[in-house]
């Protein structure tokens, strides 16, 4: 079988100077388009990584290579890098560069970090206490959506270019729109004449509470609402208080204090079973290491092994693509110099 | 859309709500012909979101750029109609609940009979197949779910998610779903397949946590900004009018740092920001290559992105303020061309055009009440 996008060339390049976020954001973008099958070399003048972890080094490199005299330079399909390179760079005909960039345009010269757009985007706002420090959301979701944005411009304009063969472009990604793109219904809201959402802590709609063996998200609809009075089994929550969505929002506090006392009373795995029996959308929050072992991952092939420089071995999600299509097995750390 | 890198790609979409509506709509701002099908008895939820009445400002924000055809799946001669549009059309986007598809005959195996390069992208919480396919999720159970929302929170409090108002997983997988449709037309153009693509909103969700995952990372262990392995310093700061500032310090500048704050009587960034011009130390640190950014809520983070010109929010055409670009392509620049279309408002146009039906033809679906054409 093969890969969509097998026999595609790309040059993986952000400049020595380009913001750590950026040099990510197209790691990212590069990883995807080598778990469709396309070859990724990296530039050697690409941004050194060394003060990277070791494993967002790996999660990101894994299967590309290190340009050198011998790699099919010439022939490069698509050029991934950083705004200022790619202004630089000329377009011989039928290549493609992917231009990423923190921000839309006139706060370009202002540092910026993943955390600090999350802050202007109003993204930070959205998780935590109101009265604590926001919390971000783990990882590098801030590049990472960048580069999801990249890549599929990178595969329109590999469409376009199988249509109008002498087709080149330059695709122009950055943080900022990425996540104020993501983080639409909040940056919208005042414009519709709608209350602009923020943090409330426990007393945000689907609250996380503890359950026997560690926590679940209360998720459920009104529509659920006699599920999940039957599901929790405590006759306090047929209280005229509770009765109405009005209502259970004005009294969302005490709702949710009675429904963690009985949430005590079931493990994930009940509760999984149960929801799953009562259509309910509750969420049990399942640890990372306990994913691959999960009924669900394991039936699909949701992991595969992952081996660090060192011989670490971890299991980590693999690109969730096409049931048609062969998954893209994460090679060794080592193949990267 | 008169030119885009997808135009002359016809998309039937019967996305809704979020995750299937909004991945169909970056197939449109790509140039691509979007036709969204409902009838009035099966409308996108999201038209009703929250009560409003009308048409909510979710689903104006979401649908911009479709066409709008009216069509009833469920009644005898639907399926058939659908299928001759298959025929004609590139892709097929839907994220109904597993087994909806199948229900009414128009599986995969259905549409590749009909049209072997068709590409069905088929969006779902779960997965298409597995025995949790049927698990009602919505974006905060895939976060817990997913092993994400275990990586977040407080140190002393519970697993944090995006929650019901951002909902990450809904949202971000447009992003991933328009590169792997798009991905999929590529292949076909090399090889003349089609393609079924599974995609599944959790494994994706656990996916942006990869690097997370190839760290071996925990609960215990779980993700913190003020440790990321990057930045000498990363956290928010408390101010005196109890905002927050967000400020993240690489490794590079922090020596910088230590100096200023010696040289201004300041034994850390929280007495600094409680000082009284914290818009002027702002400027010195940025000065040192440090970023600073006010924490913000959405309001205030749209006047930043109508300043700078960003193309993530726009107006569409009728100036209602709708989801814009995240990302653009300078030869073929996408556009908003189109509001969001009533249901069934394109339904003859749609029907001369693609299958060349004439007037009496189409009347006659519409007396059979497989169509619906909004006069």
């Amino acid at each position: 079988m093969v890969a969509p996008l097998s026999g595609i060339t790309i040059v993986e390049s952000t400049a020595v100077n380009a913001p750590v976020a950026v040099a990510i954001a197209a790691g990212f973008c590069a990883k995807l388009a080598k778990g469709l099958g396309a070859d990724i070399y990296l530039s050697p003048d690409l941004a050194p990584r060394s003060g990277w972890p070791v494993a967002l080094r790996a999660f990101l490199d894994a299967g590309k290579a290190v340009a050198d005299d011998q790699s099919p330079y010439a022939s490069v399909d698509a050029t991934i890098t950083d705004a200022a390179t790619a202004d630089g760079l000329l377009l011989p005909s039928g290549s493609i560069t992917i231009a990423l960039s923190t921000t839309a345009s006139c706060a370009q010269n202002m540092p910026q970090s993943e955390f600090t757009l999350a802050a202007r985007t109003g993204v930070l706002d959205m998780v935590g206490d109101p009265d604590r420090a926001p919390l971000m959301l783990p990882g590098h979701q801030p590049a990472y959506a960048a580069g999801l944005a990249a890549f599929t411009g990178l595969a329109a304009a590999l469409f376009r270019r199988g249509v109008q063969p002498r087709y080149s472009d330059r695709i122009d990604a950055n943080i900022e729109d990425a996540l104020l793109w993501l983080n639409w219904k909040s940056v919208l809201c005042e414009s519709w004449g709608v209350e602009t959402p923020t943090r409330k802590g426990r007393l945000t709609e689907w609250p996380i509470l503890r359950c026997a063996d560690g926590w679940a998200a209360l998720v459920f609809r009104d529509v659920d609402w006699p599920a999940l009075k039957l599901l929790l089994g405590d006759a306090r929550l047929d209280d005229p208080r509770f009765e109405t969505r009005e209502a259970r929002q004005a009294n969302r506090g005490e709702l949710f204090d009675i429904a963690e006392q009985a949430l005590a009373h079931f493990d994930r795995a009940e509760l999984m079973q149960r929801s799953l029996e009562l259509r309910l959308p509750i969420g049990p929050v399942i640890e990372p290491q306990d994913l691959p072992g999960d009924l669900q991952y394991a039936l699909r092939g949701a992991f595969e092994k992952f081996s660090l420089s060192d011989g670490t071995v971890y299991a980590a999600p693999r690109l969730p693509a096409f049931s048609d299509y062969p998954v893209s097995s994460a090679a060794k750390f080592g193949d990267v110099a | 859309m008169t030119r885009g890198a997808l135009s002359g790609i016809r998309v039937l979409d019967l996305g809704i709500i979020t995750a299937g509506a909004a991945t169909s709509a970056m197939l449109a701002d790509l140039g691509a012909d979007v036709i969204k099908i409902e009838s009035p008895t099966y409308a996108d939820p999201f038209r009703q979101w929250a009560g409003s009445s009308g048409d909510s400002p979710f689903f104006q924000a979401t649908n911009r750029n479709k066409r709008g055809l009216g069509l009833d799946l469920k009644i005898a001669g639907a399926r058939e109609l659908f299928l001759d549009l298959v025929a004609k059309t590139d892709i097929v986007v839907e994220n109904f609940r597993r087994g909806v598809l199948e229900g009414l005959g128009l599986d995969y195996g259905a549409l590749s009979a009909r049209n072997p390069g068709i590409i069905l992208a088929s969006i779902s919480s779960q997965g298409n197949v597995g025995p949790l396919a049927n698990y009602v999720s919505f974006g905060t159970t895939l976060e817990a779910m997913s092993g994400m929302a275990a990586l977040g929170g407080y140190a002393d409090g519970p697993p944090a998610a995006s929650g019901h108002d951002m909902n990450y997983p809904d949202q971000v997988v447009a992003l991933f779903a328009a590169g792997m449709i798009t991905s999929a037309l590529v292949h076909r153009q090399q090889s003349g397949q089609g393609a079924h693509l599974d995609i599944s909103q959790r494994e994706l969700t656990s996916f942006l946590c990869g690097d997370l995952f190839a760290a071996g990372m925990t609960r215990e262990t779980r993700y913190r900004e003020a440790e990321d392995g990057i930045h000498a310093i990363q956290a928010s700061f408390a101010l005196r009018d109890g905002s927050w500032l967000a400020v993240s310090v690489p490794a590079q500048s922090h020596s910088a740092l230590t100096q200023f704050l010696q040289d201004h009587n300041v034994r850390d960034l929280p007495q600094l920001f409680g000082a009284a011009d914290t818009a002027e130390a702002m400027v010195s640190l940025r000065a040192m290559g440090i970023a600073v950014e006010p924490v913000v809520t959405g309001d205030v983070a749209a006047a930043h992105a109508r300043a700078s010109g960003s193309q993530a929010i726009m107006a569409g055409p009728d100036g209602f303020p709708v989801k814009g670009l995240a990302f653009n392509l300078t030869g073929l620049p996408q556009s908003i061309e189109r509001s969001a279309p009533a249901i069934g408002q394109d339904t003859k146009d749609i029907l001369r055009e693609v299958l060349q039906l004439d007037q009496d033809a189409i009347m006659h679906l519409a007396d059979q009440k497989i169509i619906w054409i909004k006069e």
